[in-house]
């Protein structure tokens, strides 16, 4: 019996100390298995100053996400670092410190504007500043069209106090985030809440105008990214232009989805051509190095019609060289494609483009002779007759016209041509009414959202 | 006239037009320089934030760049010389107008920011001849050959902006602060 109560104190023991080994194995493999997110080390002893190394450092452990997506980037192969782009003179206005400088004489700003861009890249961000891209695209949120986000959009009309943040609401989240707005600097040189970040046409508080990010998207600004028809969907889709849904659905887009993972996408500017790729995408034909022609950040160069305005006309002055714009398009097509094709596609664009003009044209004669009757209401969203107009021209209309310049026939024909012959007969019939009546019908007689 | 005397004239004459010469070079030469330059006391900013910057004589390892390599036109002589005369006679009625203090430059710039030229490309370019020289770093590579092949309109000092002065504003803004404290 005590020999076996001897083994069994041993056996005790034994069992005791690898019960004791195995929970502290168990501790040791928690180890194993750190939190990437937060402790990410990065420790690089090339090709940078003193300064940019600590902005590196520092910001891998802060800020992994942007560390991460920068050091597979072409700029950081380039050399071109946190402090290239981030760092501004003491007399900036948009000069503040991070708790990393603070003390020292390095000043920077979280807001990086083309001009910075422009150091290392010129002839892009000029050509882009001719574009609509640049001043155009922010002009209406920050002059023309302030009055629809604030007072109508914010609800001003409705009882909201006039002063009150909400009424930016739908700027911050809608405008504001394709269009651009105005960088407003709070007292620590910082943007406030409200004003930053912004879209494709933000203006700096350096005088710079438009934002680079949109399509190279930060901070690993991808030359293959903006080639991607998605880069342009973000904006260009939806019920007004829907871009990325005519070229889902034309011939070129249809290729794409088929073939586009296969696609070389990283060939250097300008040699980017067809065998690259089997179809074109938005930035082929509106930007790229194609055939003879060289690259544009100018998306507005190769275009002949405004297809956008209230009425279509050929490009002038700062909105383009519309002759030019079609002899540089056509140029472009002729890569893939016969002349008679070629001459075909635009005589359809062309023969849309007056139809619609023709619709626009007896539709706003309309409008004018019932206003100089008295018989159109102050307040246009509040009067069928002119939201009819409005749909006619800024949804349907444009979807005609944009339906047909990249061969989306869906949207050319089922949301464009066919909804504009109705939204036309609507509005001729109101007109006869007022003008047979000579007053105004007492409630709008379209549905607040008009015709999808 | 006799020979002796012509031969006479013609030496005397050589040697005083030399020396002339000699010491309108020299004079040339010197008053392009910052010590000249900054007898006028509202230049002294100007002289003090040069001395620190990359093209001063602080021990950064660059040659140093006289105040007239940077702030007159280097296209040709006689250009070089009008011009000299113009901004000298200028800045001297300026100098006597008691113009030229911080105050005023920085309203000035706040004004315009895209003013006239602060600094002459053909003065940058008579000592920065290759701009794509072995060993450049890639994103200046990138940007100098858009300037070298005719690409864009930018000048050297749309991007170096702080190689004459570093960052005036600021130095002009604290002798601001300065000027105020001792009031």
């Amino acid at each position: 019996m005590r020999v076996c109560g001897l083994f069994r104190c041993v056996f005790l023991i034994v069992l005791a100390t690898f019960l004791c080994f195995s929970g502290a194995l168990a501790q040791s493999k928690k180890v194993l298995y750190p939190d990437l997110a937060k402790t990410k080390e990065l420790i690089i002893t090339r090709g940078y100053s003193k300064a940019a190394l600590q902005c590196i450092q520092c910001h891998a452990q802060k800020t992994p996400g942007i560390v991460e997506d920068w050091k597979s980037s072409s700029m950081a192969r380039a050399g071109v670092s946190c402090y290239d782009c981030h760092v501004v003179p003491k007399s900036s206005p948009m000069a503040s410190q991070c708790k990393g400088v603070k003390g020292s004489n390095i000043f920077t700003s979280p807001m990086v504007s083309p001009k910075t861009c422009a150091r290392c890249h010129p002839s892009e961000v000029e050509q882009f500043e001719k574009s609509a891209h640049a001043a155009l695209a922010s002009q209406p949120v920050v002059k023309g069209l302030v009055k629809l986000w604030r007072n109508l959009e914010g609800g001003v009309f409705a009882g909201m106090d006039p002063q009150s943040p909400l009424t930016t609401a739908p700027r911050q989240s809608g405008c504001q985030a394709c269009h651009g707005s105005q960088v407003k600097l709070g007292p620590d040189h910082r943007p406030t809440k409200d004003s930053w970040p912004g879209g494709i046409g933000h203006r700096y508080p350096d005088g710079g105008i438009g934002n680079c990010t949109v399509c190279h998207n930060r901070h690993a600004f991808s030359i293959a990214q903006a080639r991607k028809p998605e880069a342009c969907g973000k904006c260009h889709l939806g019920p007004d232009h829907p871009n990325m849904e005519i070229y889902y659905e034309s011939a070129h887009g249809q290729k794409y989805l088929t073939e586009g993972e296969k696609w070389n996408w990283e060939a250097a500017p300008d040699a980017w051509e067809p065998g690259d790729y089997t179809a074109p995408t938005c930035a082929t034909c509106h930007m790229s190095g194609i055939g003879d022609l060289s690259t544009t950040h100018n998306v507005t160069e190769r275009l002949k019609w405004d297809l956008v305005h209230k009425k279509s006309v050929v490009r002038s002055g700062q909105r383009g060289d519309g002759i030019r714009g079609r002899k540089l398009m056509r140029k472009v097509c002729l890569n893939c494609h016969s002349s008679i094709f070629v001459e075909a596609h635009f005589n359809k664009l062309d023969n849309s483009v007056a139809l619609y003009n023709f619709y626009w044209e007896k539709t706003a004669a309309m409008l004018s002779q019932l206003k100089a009757k008295g018989l159109l209401k102050k307040d246009k969203w509040n009067d069928g007759i002119q939201e009819l107009a409005y749909y006619l021209w800024h949804h349907n209309g444009r979807r005609a016209r944009q339906g047909a310049a990249m061969a989306g026939p869906d949207y050319a024909h089922w949301h464009g041509f066919f909804q504009m012959f109705q939204i036309y007969k609507d509005i001729q019939a109101i007109y006869n009414y007022r003008l047979k009546n000579g007053k105004i019908e007492d409630l709008s007689t379209v549905m607040s959202t008009g015709p999808y | 006239m006799n020979k002796a005397n012509l031969i006479l004239g013609l030496v005397i004459g050589i040697i005083f037009t030399t020396i002339i010469s000699l010491v309108t070079a020299s004079k040339v030469i010197s008053t392009g320089r910052a010590n000249f330059c900054s007898s006028c006391h509202e230049m002294e900013i100007f002289r003090d934030t040069w001395r620190a910057g990359g093209h001063g004589p602080a021990d950064k390892g660059v040659i140093k760049a006289q105040c007239a390599q940077c702030h007159l036109p280097h296209d040709n002589l006689v250009v070089y010389l009008i011009s000299k005369f113009k901004f000298g006679l200028h800045d001297y009625l300026a100098h006597l107008r008691g113009k030229g203090k911080p105050q005023q430059w920085l309203v000035k710039w706040e004004q315009d920011q895209e003013q006239a030229p602060k600094a002459y490309e053909s003065g940058c370019r008579e000592c920065h001849q290759q701009l794509i020289a072995p060993g450049i770093p890639l994103k200046a590579f990138t940007a100098h050959r858009q300037y070298e092949l005719g690409l864009t309109q930018k000048t050297c000092i749309s991007c170096h902006q702080s190689v004459g002065h570093g960052d005036i504003i600021t130095a002009m803004k604290e002798t601001l602060k300065k000027q105020a404290i001792f009031k």
